[in-house]
């Protein structure tokens, strides 16, 4: 089974880094695309768990350090080079313009959850005057940190105690001021707990008409 | 420590919802089970739920 990562820019070399169940990285090169890949005799080796997240999630971050990726979706698996060839080759050109676009930005995630207080509302209205506010306190945080990003995205629904799960694009050299500001934020809004995670690769940035969603 | 553990466990939320639901979608794609993606979606369902109850966590650091 050939397990796929990211697609990059054909390089020279590839990172230090190994893949899932410790396994060498390699190169599948289409065009002027790389599929970065390990290849796995066993099926099981590439399953879902915790540990093969993060073992992808590792290779993407290693190869994001010094060129531009497209973080492929976990699940990217093919038997064969030629499947996944044949899979590239009709949409390189969107995928070469999508590394362009996307070379030298990460994604951050912020979250804003519901902080709780001291005592127990004193009212079904009560909680909900206090649930309508730290929503419009996750908005301006949202605003703010979209302005200082190049593109941004929000999850559709609030999901539990997510009063805002925000994925924001911004450039490398960009990413301290970033955090500075959701430092600031949280500051200003004690009510509501903020968490910054990053810096990602630029998954809910890619391109839907390159990436296959479209498709 | 309250703080730490709710970055740990939302940098893994954020981790599966970014790499089971985001990205470069490949054709090979199809072979993964929907079944497997459910599955861990299910065994990550505590964590995600617990960050909504960091306050339970929070007490019980209080009380060590």
């Amino acid at each position: 089974v050939i397990h796929v990562y990211a697609l990059t820019e054909p390089a020279p070399e590839l990172p230090d880094v190994q893949g899932i169940a410790n396994r060498p990285v390699a190169q599948v090169v289409v065009g002027r695309v790389a599929a970065v890949v390990s290849r796995h005799a066993n099926a099981a080796e590439v399953e879902v768990s915790e540990e093969s997240l993060w073992a992808h999630e590792a290779v993407v971050e290693a190869l994001m350090a010094d060129r531009a990726v497209l973080p492929v979706r976990f699940g990217g698996d093919f038997d064969e080079d030629e499947a996944l060839r044949a899979d590239l080759e009709p949409r390189l050109g969107e995928l070469e313009r999508d590394l362009a676009r996307l070379r030298g930005h990460v994604e951050l995630g912020v979250r804003v959850l519901v902080r709780e207080r001291a005592e127990a509302p004193a009212s079904g209205r009560d909680y909900l005057l206090g649930r309508a506010e730290a929503r419009a306190r996750a908005g301006r945080v949202h605003d703010r940190l979209a302005e200082l990003a190049v593109d941004s995205s929000v999850a559709p629904a609030a999901r539990g105690d997510f009063l805002l799960t925000g994925s924001y694009l911004v450039e490398r050299d960009g990413v301290a001021a970033f955090a500075a500001e959701v430092e600031r934020l949280a500051a200003d809004e004690p009510e509501v707990e903020l968490v910054c995670t990053g810096p990602w690769p630029p998954y809910s940035f890619v391109d839907p008409a390159a990436s296959g969603v479209a498709a | 420590v309250s703080t730490d553990l709710a970055q740990h466990r939302v940098a893994l939320v954020d981790l599966v919802d970014r790499l089971l639901g985001k990205g470069v979608v490949l054709a090979g794609d199809i072979t993964l089970a929907v079944a497997d993606v459910d599955l861990v979606r299910i065994s990550l369902r505590a964590l995600i739920a617990s960050v909504g109850s960091l306050e339970e966590d929070r007490d019980r650091e209080a009380a060590r």
